[in-house]
């Protein structure tokens, strides 16, 4: 036990940190305006129906304020930031064809490994386009499409047509808005019925260069009675510049169906992440997010599932540790429309060096939806007193006959179970770092296993220097 | 001592009447300007969020018909212990420097439009003031007689000084009527308050409440509270620690029927160290009523060694009912435990099938329920004769 504890510690953080030389295809010229969201829509031979999307999604953009709650925005500066970029011609479906350099940095992360050992299929996006993708021939010949989204919008446009935006309407906030109007790349996952993809489905996601934005959109559909688990990660290099990456993630489970949606966003101190996650859940289906927010600057995130079907069920599971300079804002929303549908939120969070975590919940029970059952648990950590946690969980019950309950707790680390374990032969750190992993648990438990060991490394290096 | 003869049975009631104040006219005028700039509270602000003020116009209604409170008329012995009791505007006449010290201190005029209204506006209000080392052997009991009536009230209770007070809303109204008032506490080192608020009221009535208690060092304020129907039952309270070691308890429970809401909004401050709050609201929504809860506890970096606990718990008896709950936490500090819980729950049939399995009607099943749902924190109050009267309301 102790030993692996050890190891832990003498992993080096800096192998996310490194970054390459911009060697692009094209780099748009930094703001936004009609004509870099046209620019792109032509590189990117869209249909008109896509770039009048993009359009009405750019006023949009422009004419909603800044939300005013949550994080601290102030600091993001709209002009300065690159819109578009395309670091290669095409997308790759061997690791060869990637330019050694971007293969260097995905060979760096370990994703061509992970790929070979565990993965039924891989997406790697770089600034704003994908750069590798490939799914197994088993899971292709049983019909599941992965593929990143500009390639699906080609390939199958009536699905695209169908589905784009139908679960996050275009001006569902300022910065749906923004992600309409210049998104690129992310990653479509269809998966036909009955089918149940054994292997999880991962799409990595880089940032490599200064003030980039990176806008992907993603849409996952699971078919009558089908299952997948589809992972993300992403990371980026340190500047002293800020980045900004706001995703669109759309999820449709359909009757009897199963999505997993696991994201471990390690995102370096100068990313803003502002993300907006929706799902559909239709009848017996189950959706579950499992979301942890170890890096960036600020995060405002909170994946959301509407139970749409009788004995739908949601999951969602937060994770999130802010450290010097961050703002994790992030939490779950979940809505009852159907009957008989049950959801369970946990949060687990954790604040130090003068970081603030926020959890921001909703759970809303629709008139209609009887028998709804809800639980909602949030636990805080904050190891010191210059960090700071905040709950703000709302309830908003329309229905009469349901159960409905929330839990919040924060506290620090108990001297007592310090002590136990120091006068176990462990320093102050090793059993500070233990005590942080047990509290996360139930959130690495559920990770496929070698997420969970990244995941243990990744907190263990922020526990680093955490005792004096 | 003649002090010992006085029991709550010998003190009787007076009628405290409006009177007029050169000091508090100067005040006034200042505020009148900022209560017609400001908007009625919106929805898209975070405290008024899920309250509809939309059909409301303070201005339709009328003040000009003054409104008396009805207190208890401390006998002398007690008057030459230093103890004051009187209206608002005597107060500002005769113990100036008081009031120059906390009037308004405990919130600003200019924190939203019903306290413009109040600092321009107020009609009368009662003052306390309770010297050093002074234990009230009997409660003081204030009722307000709603009508379309405007309260500021002052409560100053000094060093190592104990006070029960017992605040009733009495509404006979018949017709549309806006109530509004704001009390400030001030409790002093090491003083101790027991603080009975009964607010039965008609369901065309508004009621804006807003009640904040400023605790020193040691001192120990309990709120208990029940709060039935009205069109618009809000009423805040906010604690604050601005010194350590202070307490605070804050038993409430509500009960909405028909269309009625109730609004209420228990907040806590920790600003300073070893403070220890515990909130329990519970209520019961029957017909369409709606109910929002807010509780906030805010922790700051001064906070260290907080103790802070809130819990609110829901029984939905109504079809149509509707509970919104918001409980959270703010905190800056990390040597603190501080949680909230919320559970909003429906009436387990399989009771309600026992009890009517024994004969009883639905109707007289459910009244069990909400007796019993409603027993527990009724059973937190420590005043007999409140306890009785809050029963009494469940059971019509």
């Amino acid at each position: 036990m102790v030993a692996t504890q050890t190891e832990i510690f003498e992993k080096d953080y800096s192998k996310y940190g490194f970054s390459d030389k911009e060697n692009y295809e094209f780099k748009a010229k930094k703001g936004i305006s009609p004509e870099i969201v046209k620019q792109i829509s032509s590189m990117k031979k869209e249909p008109k129906w896509m770039l009048d999307i993009r359009l009405q999604a750019l006023n949009f953009f422009n004419s909603r304020p800044m939300p005013k709650w949550g994080a601290d925005l102030s600091t993001i500066d709209f002009n300065n930031i690159f819109y578009y970029i395309k670091p290669t011609k095409d997308t790759s479906k061997t690791w060869d064809d990637v330019p050694d350099y971007i293969k260097d940095t995905f060979d760096k992360l370990g994703i061509p490994e992970a790929e070979q050992k565990y993965l039924g299929g891989v997406g790697a996006q770089y600034e704003s386009e994908v750069v590798y993708h490939k799914v197994r021939k088993d899971l292709e010949k049983l019909g599941v499409i992965f593929l990143d989204m500009d390639s699906a919008l080609k390939q199958y446009p009536e699905i695209v047509k169908k589905y784009f935006g139908s679960i996050i309407p275009t001006n569902d906030n300022k910065f749906s808005a923004l992600n309409t109007a210049v998104w690129s790349g992310g990653s479509f996952v269809y998966v036909p019925k009955g089918v149940k993809v054994e292997l999880p489905l991962q799409a990595y996601f880089r940032i490599n260069a200064k003030n980039m934005g990176q806008f992907e959109r993603t849409l996952i559909i699971a078919e009558e009675g089908s299952s997948v688990h589809y992972i993300e990660g992403c990371t980026a290099p340190t500047y002293s510049s800020d980045s900004l990456h706001s995703a669109v993630v759309e999820l449709i489970a359909l009757p009897g169906s199963k999505i997993r949606y696991t994201t471990i966003q390690n995102w370096s101190n100068n990313v803003y992440n502002l993300v907006t996650k929706r799902a559909f859940a239709y009848e017996n289906s189950t959706v579950e997010w499992v979301d942890g927010n170890l890096g960036s600057k600020i995060t405002m995130k909170y994946p959301a599932i509407f139970l749409m079907g009788e004995n739908a069920r949601a999951d969602i599971l937060s994770i999130a540790f802010a450290g010097k300079g961050q703002h994790q804002d992030a939490g779950g929303k979940i809505v009852h429309v159907a009957p008989n549908t049950t959801s369970k939120i946990v949060s687990k969070s954790i604040s130090k060096d003068g970081g603030r975590t926020t959890y921001r919940g909703l759970l809303k029970v629709a008139k209609g939806a009887k028998n709804a059952k809800s639980s909602v648990v949030c636990d805080a950590l904050i190891l010191d007193p210059k960090s700071a946690s905040d709950t703000i969980p709302y309830m908003e019950i329309n229905e009469k006959n349901v159960s409905i309950g929330h839990e919040a707790s924060v506290g620090k680390v108990s001297e007592e179970q310090l002590f136990y374990l120091m006068s176990r032969g462990l320093n102050e750190e090793q059993a500070m770092t233990m005590i942080v992993s047990g509290f996360v648990e139930p959130f690495t438990k559920e990770l496929p296993l070698e997420y969970a060991v990244e995941l243990n490394k990744l907190i263990s290096l922020q526990m680093e220097g955490s005792v004096g | 001592m003649k002090m010992n003869q006085i029991t709550e049975k010998t003190t009787k009631m007076k009628n405290l009447k409006p009177e007029k104040s050169e000091n508090a006219d100067s005040f006034r005028s200042k505020y009148a300007k900022l209560y017609k700039t400001l908007e009625l509270p919106k929805e898209r602000q975070e405290e008024w969020r899920y309250t509809h003020l939309t059909k409301l116009s303070i201005d339709n209604f009328d003040f000009s018909d003054l409104p008396t409170i009805q207190i208890t008329d401390l006998p002398n012995s007690l008057k030459e212990k230093g103890i004051i009791l009187t209206d608002i505007n005597t107060a500002s006449s005769q113990h100036q420097e008081l009031i120059q010290k906390h009037f308004f201190k405990n919130i600003s005029p200019d924190f939203d439009k019903f306290t413009a209204l109040n600092a321009s506006s107020f009609q009368n209000g009662f003052f306390l003031y309770i010297p050093k080392n002074t234990t009230l052997e009997i409660p003081i009991n204030i009722k307000f007689l709603i009508k379309n009536s405007i309260y500021h009230n002052i409560i100053i209770i000094e060093e190592n000084s104990t006070l029960n007070i017992n605040e009733e809303l009495l509404d006979n109204s018949t017709s549309e009527t806006f109530h509004n008032s704001i009390t400030e506490i001030y409790a002093k080192e090491n003083s101790r308050i027991n603080y009975y608020n009964l607010r039965n009221l008609k369901n065309s009535t508004y009621s804006f409440s807003h009640k904040i208690a400023k605790l020193s060092k040691d001192a120990n304020i309990n709120w208990y509270t029940a709060c039935f129907s009205g069109k618009l039952n809000r009423l805040r309270i906010d604690t604050h620690f601005t010194q350590p070691s202070a307490e605070s308890k804050n038993i409430g429970l509500f009960l909405g029927k028909d269309s009625e809401q109730i609004d209420i909004t228990t907040n806590v401050y920790h600003d300073s160290t070893n403070t220890t709050n515990d909130i329990k609201f519970d209520g019961i929504l029957k017909d369409s009523s709606k109910s929002i809860y807010r509780g906030l506890i805010t922790i700051t970096e001064k906070g260290q060694h907080t103790n802070s606990y809130l819990s609110n718990k829901i029984l939905k008896i109504g079809e149509k009912s509707l509970a919104n709950s918001i409980p959270a936490l703010k905190i800056d500090a990390n040597e603190v435990k501080a949680s909230h819980g919320a559970t909003i729950g429906q009436v387990n049939e399989e009771h309600l099938f026992y009890l009517m399995s024994r004969g009883l009607s639905r109707k007289q099943a459910e009244q069990l329920i909400i007796q019993g749902f409603l027993e527990p924190t009724i059973g937190l109050f420590q005043n007999q004769e409140f306890k009785e009267k809050i029963r009494k309301i469940i059971k019509n």
